[in-house]
């Protein structure tokens, strides 16, 4: 029940030697999957992870490490019919079709 | 308010005039692009010109706030700023929300620091200090920004109605920081569900045998097949979300496949259908539902990519199963119809 989904993959990963504790990750994580100890970071809440990569992009001691992506059928669907990488339509192939600049 | 942008505008090139002057009113014409954005109408054209844009009477210790340039993202911030003066960078982020295009990367690091130097934030302001969404973080590399301009970045609320809260404190709460999911924001999406599920190869052939069975049927009872396709569509495209939060498992494939057969079932109990028809529309309706329902994966905030990944080996051989039992089983019952 509830607004979960399946994270049992979830590539999230943690390495506490590299961790200063500047709590960065705390400040971009839309779904407070971590919390602040002592020293370090923990990673909390690893099954409400959305491997959006925000967390890790941020880290200036890349202490945090996650296969980031878009949590989309039609992105993989997409790939698995017509090959190239795993992307949803909201991307700026459009540009291509539409012309901007 | 905010100029839109063609192909003759500057929108993508360097910003050589001033800055734009923008105010918090929302007028007519902006509703009505809003709506055009809910309900797909051109809604790759609903962009506003990149650049810097002066909200109010903004002067050099004002707040420099960035967002991206879908006209959605853009009204929502100036909306939220009523009586507050800023400075808003705007980035080319292709007319697509700030979050999803942080996952692309064109709300980026290498957009940002061109954006900086471009409209010569250094000597429109004092401080040194940037407000980003919160969204944008997956697109952007904080301390590589302050490397290579010497802002710093500083990632606000989640939602832009949390802004002058944001302003007046310089601090968030934790409930700023979270995303939601809630009913109203589940429903505002169901119109973009509803035309992608149309455009989709797949639900253009499971039409098919819909038809065909409403044409071997008589004219007469051809309605009820319409509202037996439309009833399985809208099931899948409106229904599931609404109902998302109350399912007992994970899956949304599987979510789609039991509410697209009971569907037919319901409706077979107080129409005509033959125990042939439930049957074979059942098998259908599940597939056609599943697939639907799976597609709604790209509109939460709370999916993965390794969960959807791994939902997608399972799911697309059982859809792909299901509705060829489903048409197989209806020929079948056709043919022995006629034949026998």
């Amino acid at each position: 029940m509830g607004l979960k989904y399946d994270t049992s993959k979830v590539t999230l990963e943690l390495d506490k030697e590299k961790c200063i504790a500047c709590s960065m990750c705390l400040e971009v994580c839309p779904h407070a999957v971590f919390i602040l100890e002592t020293n370090c970071v923990e990673i909390k809440n690893k099954d409400r992870c959305i491997e959006c990569g925000a967390c890790a992009k941020n880290c200036p001691t890349e202490a945090l490490t996650v296969k980031s992506g878009v949590g989309c059928a039609q992105a993989y669907i997409n790939s698995f019919f017509n090959g190239g990488d795993v992307s949803c339509d909201c991307s700026p192939k459009d540009q291509n079709k539409k012309p901007c600049c | 308010m905010g100029k839109n942008c063609s192909c003759q505008d500057s929108c993508c090139g360097k910003q050589d005039q001033d800055p734009f002057q923008i105010d918090s009113v929302i007028t007519v014409e902006d509703f009505t692009d809003h709506l055009k954005a809910r309900l797909g109408i051109k809604r790759f054209d609903l962009k506003v010109t990149s650049g810097l844009y002066k909200l109010g009477s903004p002067d050099d210790s004002s707040p420099v706030l960035v967002t991206g340039n879908y006209k959605l993202s853009f009204d929502e911030v100036r909306k939220n700023l009523e009586g507050h003066s800023a400075w808003l960078l705007v980035l080319d982020t292709r007319g697509i929300n700030v979050w999803c295009a942080a996952g692309k990367g064109t709300f980026g690091t290498y957009e940002l620091c061109k954006r900086i130097k471009e409209t010569k934030l250094h000597e429109k302001v004092s401080h040194r200090k940037l407000i980003l969404p919160q969204l944008g973080a997956p697109g952007i590399k904080a301390h590589a920004v302050t490397k290579d301009t010497g802002f710093e970045v500083s990632y606000g609320p989640v939602y832009a109605k949390d802004l002058p809260a944001f302003l007046a404190t310089g601090t968030k709460t934790e409930e700023m920081r979270r995303i939601h999911f809630s009913l109203w924001e589940r429903l505002v999406l169901t119109p973009i569900e509803i035309q992608g599920g149309l455009k989709t190869l797949f639900s253009g052939l499971i039409i098919i045998p819909f038809i065909y069975f409403a044409l071997i049927h008589s004219f007469q009872g051809m309605w009820v097949y319409l509202i037996l396709w439309l009833g399985t569509f809208l099931t899948g495209t409106v229904l599931f979300p609404v109902m998302l939060p109350l399912f007992p498992w994970k899956s949304f494939s599987l979510s789609g496949i039991v509410l697209g057969s009971l569907w037919i079932n319901v409706i077979s109990i107080i129409t005509f259908l033959s125990w042939e028809e439930t049957l074979s529309f059942s098998f259908m309706a599940a597939g056609l539902c599943g697939y639907l329902t799976f597609n709604f994966t790209g509109a939460t905030t709370f999916t993965c990519p390794s969960g959807v990944e791994k939902e997608i080996k399972r799911a697309i051989p059982a859809l792909i199963t299901l509705s060829s039992i489903g048409l197989l089983l209806g020929v079948f019952f056709l043919v022995r119809g006629i034949w026998v």
